[in-house]
């Protein structure tokens, strides 16, 4: 009898287990199901894609978008360090060396990140109209959605494909895989022109969702992508495609559309480290606990962030660059010729300084945690002045570009500058004001200009392995496409 | 009292002796088959009259009348003591000890006896692990039977082997063997377990031994049975041990400081003369303006001469130059000798139907790297108890307590890890301050200041140089804690139901909470952004598993059978938490609470549930005959509730020859076992818990807003990997000196987890899926001879082997996958190198050369060479190709034991013929860089044209270029290690009564001596895919100890 009490109590203890024994889902994600069941819990993935542009890729210097901006910034001429380290050879692709190696983690780097801000955009495309929320906030997760699709694409084309030509419509020549649903997979490389037309297409169709669009519940929506901002973005795509009215059009729409307004020179000397700045029109919102020590945007450029790379190797301007610039000029002050403890103080006596040294850049908390600013207002004054300069119109160039070079330069008068002279205050005026904000290497390259460090008087060719010039239209411009996209996808093709 | 009557009555008798008469005792020895037995040693019971018996088995004694009994002993057979008051013919008939005819081993979910096992199975005993001084028993697995291959493991104290029992089976899910403790998969960590309180060690190999673990053991399975009390006298043993840990394997040999200017010159020089693009400069030009300006780049001058004369326009080092310091031996102050000290003591006892047992062990193992040890106390008990006629139960505890200091030696390319930094800086850059004229620089307090970058005056080394890190001033500021508390339970009852039948409940828990507490502090390294930074990480593991268990055994005639059915659920939960806070407030202090800012907190938790149903049956005819079925059906949470369980099976036969009729009269055959199975296993061993779901990971918050980003794709089809393994095997023994076995083995997976890659432009990466097909087929013996076997000296001999291949038979799509340094592809193995092709060395220009692809046109770094090959300097255009596999043609182990009356001296070899290794560790050495050392076979790089040289030119432009990942860095694998050395010596029986013992053994070793390879630094061990990293080298142990019983 005992025995038998024994066995019952123990089998019935140890039975059989119930089908809901196996429902161990994890914690740390979610399914699909569930992120794609309302319009809050879809509004996750566009904003993880935000956060996602600001996090490390795998090595420090990888800091999401702003790695890739510091990435292209050290391929030019403007933004240099005395030695090789971070962004040059052996650690970047500053020397022009590695991003022709397709099996090299930086060729990797901006074409997965922007491939996965794709998916995750496509993913979200493809899902929202089920989720269960009003129609306005799955229009605004749409066009965001669409509009983060069409700058990773614009990015990718840059990088991997030849230049936009517009006097060679159709651009035959390869552009990237062009996967337009979260399923598509292992897609032969569209054509530049193929891949041009669908970021027109959905920056346009972001634009027609964002008027029946709710705002984003965010603090700060500058963190996502709106309106303006999808504005903004066609004046660059149009500029990039040399075609110079849509681009006037677009920016004059950003300055229309209103809320933001050109920075005080007290501002521009802050640090470039604030969302809230009134020219930013997109950035990343950085919180004090959403930051990566080494792995962020400021642990490489800011003038004090007490890492070894900031310490150890300061990065400094063009000397020519500085040279043209006005001495009235607040941007003058963004770097020291000639840095010493009393007019270029810095945190401990461990930082090193270097003639032409920045301080444009500066961190807002500690460690090394602020924003990242990915457009500002001043670029669409630059995008009018341009454009008008590139079609003969002088009048309307030298006036977009009074409106920028007045604030930051209150003695500045009106240009007189005509024809390439012009021109190239125009591109100069980039080029100091967007310093390390990662345009002028997609400058270089979509006006077909070469790589010219010879130049610069005080660029040190070691820290480049030697590489000073780069002819204009050469392979090289275009990165290799990555090796493990080669081997996984045998549609695509690598670049000659 | 008594001992002292006992020592005068023994002088006693000497005395005696010496007067009495003498008589002759004679007879013949045989052993049980009546076969007569040469060598026998027949002595009076104190030894002091002694003889042999000759080849026909007969003796003959001369013994005074006063010995009243003579002993006979022989090795491998029982020892006879036999009354010669009566009589003077002796004749004995030795029954043979050879345990292993009635030997019971713990196998799958019971124990078996030796004879009817039909599978692959090897069992250590502990008298084999006592020899072993590891903190972590997987290391004493290596080499310890035939088809296991293990790993070094690495230098960090606690640190485990990996090992693969008979090749590798997954591609993607783990292909390590399955762990069970006890009855109970085990989830703990290997390091917690004592080697003292283990009884045996069982390596089941083949499908019909690991069937019945179904679903999880694929990869084999490591069996561990604890110590059990066993006399009815508690028996109580005390053990003590102390050894000397130091590096195992010297450092790669690298320049001095006075070479390493020169080379660096040239690295410059050739970077002028030859530009990467454009006109260079000519060779005089270029040595000028190198002589000018290397101590700029290098920043360092310990030199005595102005930094433009350290290396002349020739190129060599200024003669009279002279050190102004000498503190460039970065590794002096990160290495010592380690003390390991290890004390237990287990008391254990079998009465009155009960058994008990208790142990307490206490281990501190400090590696030879500072700031790196384990110390572990285990307590452990074990009680057992027949109840009643029909009741038995049994509860089996152990605790541990954990606690280690971790270096950075995990082969990561940090700064804080001793084997990236100081392998990899300049001879040029001292360990401590000295200013520019050679004088320390003091602090305050007239300490000198390590030189890291901030102290007063520094200048920074060049970032090869690792500037404003310090190694050794780190890891003196740093701590890096890891403490583990661990509880491993088992409890279980044992019901008789009816004769033959009973039903056994078991239960099992494992909770392992393990913390890690890591802080940097602020005055040197990473923690200086953050103003010191403290961080903790905590691990709650705990696993739940019961089982119920029927078996019923019934013997009539001739016939033997047990079945044995049960079912069995396993949970398993994983919390986990970390938090991290910067910002230190006082110094001394590294709790959080003692920081200001708040950095980051986490946490999730992670579950896993798996069920099976399993049984058993087994037949055994007439001893002779045996034949073994399993069956199991599994279900694990990893897969979709459609695909979630899998069906395995296992069929078994042996056949013991020798007791055939035929074989009868073959007296010199022991034993002759054939056996053969087949069967299929199981492996769900994926990184995560729920793997058939598409996921979002969250804590992608952006700024104040929830996140989540696309993290795995769905795969509802995704199932169980099967592994199917057929084995033969040969078990023999002969004339009672030679046994072994012989096996061969079949093991295929199919429906390999396989991450497939999907493409860089896909949402996600990789999708998990079964696809793909691999087979390792092999041979594998084990050997023992006992050379020598005579009354005083025994030689025995113990040889491992195996050889197997392995094929990658099916993969997804049939196309090859690239990955790293190896390429998988149908037809070859798992392991296959792929590498750019290397070429030489141009002599024009000392440029390094790589084969070109097939049809590169010809260019700026493109060329054809005289013997009319197509080359080129650019890796990107270079030929890719098969250069050999990882997998070494054989490999195995052999051990020699010597034993002399009471002293006994054992080696055990570990050994490997054949297979490649990718030394990345030589090839980062072989890379300029300013601030980084160089391998002294730069010595040897081309210098000027016309030069024949296998190193190419020094050139800081084109190091990456020339050095890049080739089959220029492959070498030879083959290695042999010593692993173990145990010189031991046993105190005679009669001697230690005396002093009140039953036992006692002295004992003086050393694990992993030396390894020999093909290049100093090199450890061909280090893993199994060929590949190397900077990671702590594993030390090397001397040590003596002793062990008494009383």
């Amino acid at each position: 009898m005992k025995k038998l009490l024994f066995l019952l109590i123990t089998v019935a203890a140890l039975a059989s287990c119930k089908k809901e024994y196996f429902d161990a889902g994890p914690t740390g994600s979610v399914d699909d199901a569930s992120i794609y069941a309302t319009t809050t819990n879809a509004s996750n993935v566009i904003n993880g894609v935000y956060r996602y542009l600001y996090t490390r890729f795998d090595n420090q210097n990888t800091p999401g978008q702003g790695g890739v901006m510091l990435m292209l910034d050290f391929m030019g001429e403007d933004v240099h360090q005395a030695l090789a380290s971070w962004y040059t050879p052996g650690n970047g692709a500053g020397g022009w060396v590695n991003h022709r190696n397709d099996s090299y983690s930086y060729v990797a780097y901006p074409f997965r990140m922007y491939y996965r801000c794709i998916g995750n955009s496509n993913a979200l495309i493809d899902n929202i109209d089920n989720a269960v929320g009003v129609q306005a906030d799955k229009n605004r997760l749409k066009a965001e959605a669409l509009a983060m699709r069409a700058w990773s694409y614009f990015n990718l084309v840059q990088i991997y494909a030849k230049r936009y030509d517009s006097t060679a419509i159709p651009n035959t020549q390869l552009g990237v895989s062009m996967p337009l649903k979260a399923t598509d997979q292992k897609l032969p490389r569209s054509t530049v022109e193929e891949v041009y037309a669908q970021i027109n297409k959905d920056l346009n169709d972001a634009v027609a969702l964002f008027a029946t669009a709710s705002a984003p519940s965010a603090a700060n929506p500058k963190s996502h992508l709106r309106l303006i901002s999808t504005h903004a973005l066609i004046a660059r795509v149009a500029l990039t495609q040399q075609y110079y009215n849509k681009a006037i059009l677009a920016a004059q729409q950003v300055i229309a559309l209103g809320g933001t307004s050109l920075m005080t020179n007290a501002e521009y000397q802050s640090g470039f480290n604030n969302i809230n700045n009134p020219e930013w029109i997109w950035g990343a919102f950085v919180q004090d606990d959403q930051g990566d020590t080494f792995g962020s945007y400021l642990a490489q450029i800011s003038m004090d962030g007490n890492t070894s790379y900031i310490r150890g190797v300061p990065k400094r301007i063009n000397q020519a660059l500085f040279d043209w610039i006005p001495a009235t000029d607040v941007r003058k002050t963004m770097w020291e010729p000639a840095p010493t403890a009393v007019n270029f103080p810095l945190p401990t006596t461990a930082f090193a300084r270097t003639p032409y040294m920045s301080r444009k850049f500066k961190i807002k908390t500690l460690p090394t945690i602020g924003d990242v600013p990915y457009i500002r207002l001043a670029e669409m004054y630059l995008i009018i002045a341009e454009a008008n300069a590139m079609l003969g119109r002088e009048v309307p160039a030298r006036a977009a570009l009074f409106t920028l070079a007045v604030n930051r330069n209150p003695s500045y008068v009106l240009s007189t500058n005509t024809g390439a002279a012009l021109i190239t205050e125009i591109l100069n005026s980039r080029r100091v004001e967007f310093w390390a904000e990662g345009l002028r290497w997609y400058d270089l390259k979509r006006l077909n200009l070469p790589l010219d460090r010879t130049v610069v008087p005080n660029y040190v060719s070691a820290s480049a392995g030697g590489v000073l010039q780069i002819p204009a239209g050469d392979n090289l411009w275009q990165f290799a496409i990555p090796l493990s996209e080669l081997q996984a996808n045998p549609n695509s093709v690598p670049n000659p | 009292m008594r001992k002292l009557i006992l020592i005068l009555s023994v002088i006693l008798c000497f005395v005696l002796n010496a007067a009495a008469q003498e008589r002759t005792i004679s007879g013949k020895v045989t052993n049980d088959k009546n076969v007569a037995v040469e060598g026998v040693s027949v002595t009076s019971l104190d030894g002091k009259y002694g003889t042999q018996t000759d080849k026909d088995g007969n003796y003959t004694l001369k013994v005074p009348s006063s010995v009243r009994a003579v002993y006979f002993s022989y090795i491998n057979f029982l020892s006879v003591q036999k009354s010669v008051s009566n009589t003077t013919t002796v004749n004995v008939q030795l029954k043979s000890s050879d345990k292993s005819l009635d030997e019971v081993v713990v196998v799958a979910y019971g124990t078996q006896k030796k004879e009817a096992i039909t599978g692959a199975v090897s069992r250590i005993g502990a008298e084999q692990l006592e020899q072993r001084l590891t903190t972590n028993i997987s290391q004493a697995l290596a080499g310890a039977a035939p088809g296991i291959a293990a790993t070094t493991g690495n230098g960090q104290p606690g640190s485990a082997a990996a090992l693969r029992i008979r090749g590798f089976g997954s591609v993607n899910a783990s292909s390590a063997p399955l762990y069970v403790v006890d009855g109970f998969p085990y989830g703990g960590d290997i390091s917690d377990i004592n080697t003292n309180d283990i009884e045996s060690i069982t390596l089941l190999k083949d499908a019909s031994s690991t069937a019945l673990y179904g679903a999880r053991a694929a990869n084999g399975v490591v069996v561990i049975t604890t110590k059990k009390g066993r006399t009815v006298k508690p028996e109580i043993r005390l053990f003590a041990n102390y050894g000397l840990s130091s590096r195992g394997i010297q450092e790669y040999e690298t320049v001095g400081t006075f070479d390493y200017y020169p080379l660096m010159w040239q690295a410059l020089k050739n970077g002028l003369v030859y530009p990467v693009a454009g006109v260079g400069q000519t060779d005089a030009v270029a040595s000028t303006n190198a002589s000018n300006t290397i101590a700029t780049q290098l920043i360092y001058n310990p030199f005595n001469v102005p930094n433009s004369q350290v290396v002349g326009v020739d190129g060599k080092m200024n003669p009279s130059a002279q050190l102004l310091y000498n503190d460039f031996n970065w590794f002096n102050g990160i290495e010592r000798i380690g003390p390991r000290k290890e004390i237990g003591f287990s008391v254990s006892s079998k009465a009155n139907k009960s058994d008990y047992t208790f142990s307490l062990n206490y281990l501190k193992d400090e590696g030879f790297v500072i700031r790196s040890d384990f110390q572990r106390v285990n307590g452990r008990i074990a009680v057992n108890s027949q109840i009643n006629s029909w009741l038995k139960a049994g509860v089996n505890v152990t605790a541990n307590f954990v606690n280690s200091n971790q270096a950075a030696g995990d082969g990561s390319n940090t700064f804080i890890n001793p084997f990236v930094f100081a392998r990899g800086i300049a001879p040029i850059y001292p360990v401590r301050a000295y200013t520019t004229a050679g004088a320390p620089v003091l602090d305050a307090f007239g300490t000198q200041w390590y030189d890291f970058g901030i102290h007063p005056g520094a200048i920074n080394r060049p970032t090869g140089g690792s500037p404003g890190r310090h190694i050794l001033y780190e890891s003196l500021l740093n701590s890096n804690v890891q403490k583990r508390n661990s509880i491993i339970a088992r409890t279980n009852l044992e019901i008789k139901l009816a004769p033959g039948l009973t039903y056994t409940p078991n239960v099992g828990i494992d909770i392992i909470n393990q913390r890690n507490n890591t802080f940097q502090n602020k005055i040197v390294g990473d923690g200086v952004t953050s103003g010191g930074f403290a961080s903790v990480t905590s691990n709650e593991f705990r696993t739940f598993s019961v089982n119920n268990l029927i078996n019923y055994t019934k013997r009539f005639g001739k016939h033997e059978i047990t079945a044995l059915a049960g079912h069995e659920i396993q949970k398993t939960d994983d919390q986990f938490f970390s938090g991290s806070r910067r910002g230190i407030n006082l110094d001394g202090n590294i709790q959080l609470a003692n920081f200001v800012v708040l950095n980051g907190v986490d946490g999730s938790i992670n579950r896993l549930r798996r069920e099976a149903y399993l049984s058993r049956l087994n037949y055994g005819y007439s001893k002779k005959y045996y034949l073994d079925l399993s069956y199991r059906r599994d279900a694990s949470s990893r897969f979709s509730p459609d695909s979630r369980w899998g069906d395995f099976y296992s069929v078994g036969a042996s056949w013991i020859l020798n007791k055939e009729k035929f074989l009868q009269n073959a007296s010199w055959i022991d034993n002759l076992k054939l056996r053969a199975s087949y069967g299929t296993v199981g492996n769900d061993a994926l990184d995560t818990y729920f793997e058939y779901q598409a996921l979002y990971s969250l804590g992608y918050n952006n700024a104040g807003e929830p996140g989540a980003i696309a993290s795995k794709l769905t795969n509802p089809k995704l199932t169980w990997e099967v592994n199917k393994t057929a084995n033969i095997g040969l078990e023999f023994g002969f004339l009672n000196r030679i046994s072994g076995t012989l096996e061969y083995f079949d093991r295929g997976s199919s429906d390999l987890l396989f991450d497939v890659p999907l493409g860089l432009s896909s949402i996600i990466t990789t999708i998990t899926q079964n696809i793909g097909s691999m087979s390792n087929r092999g041979v594998e013996a084990q050997l023992n001879v006992d050379v020598v076997k005579k009354r005083d000296f025994v030689w025995d001999v113990q040889l491992n082997i195996t050889s197997l291949k392995n094929i990658i038979t099916k993969l997804p799509n049939s196309l090859p996958i690239t990955q790293g340094t190896k390429r998988l592809e149908e037809g070859r193995d798992i392991f296959a190198f792929y590498l750019r092709k290397w070429y030489g060395v141009d002599p024009a220009d000392g440029a390094g050369l790589f084969r070109a692809l097939p049809g590169t046109p010809l260019g700026a770094t493109v060329r054809v060479t005289p013997k009319g090959d197509t080359v080129t300097t650019n890796p990107n255009l270079a030929a890719l190709g098969y250069s050999g596999s990882s997998i070494p043609k054989f490999f195995g182990s052999f051990t020699n034991t010597f034993t002399y009356k009471n002293f006994s001296l054992s080696f055990l070899v570990n050994y490997q013929v054949g297979g490649k290794f990718y030394d990345g560790n030589y090839a980062g050495l072989m890379g300029t860089a300013y601030g980084r050392t160089l391998h002294v076979d730069n010595l040897g790089a081309w210098k000027k044209p016309g030069d024949i040289a296998t190193i190419p030119r020094l050139d800081i432009n084109q190091t990456a270029n020339f050095n890049s990942q080739s089959d220029r860095w492959l070498i030879d694998a083959s290695y042999l290690n010593i692993r173990n050395v145990t010189f031991t010596y046993k105190l005679p029986s009669a001697q230690a009564e005396k002093l009140g013992l039953t036992q006692a053994r002295f004992f003086v070793g050393g694990e992993n001596l030396q390894i020999f390879s093909k290049r100093k630094g090199l450890n061909p061990a280090e893993s199994f895919n060929g590949t190397n990293s900077a990671v702590y080298t594993p030390n090397r142990l001397i040590n003596m100890g002793v062990n008494v019983g009383f």
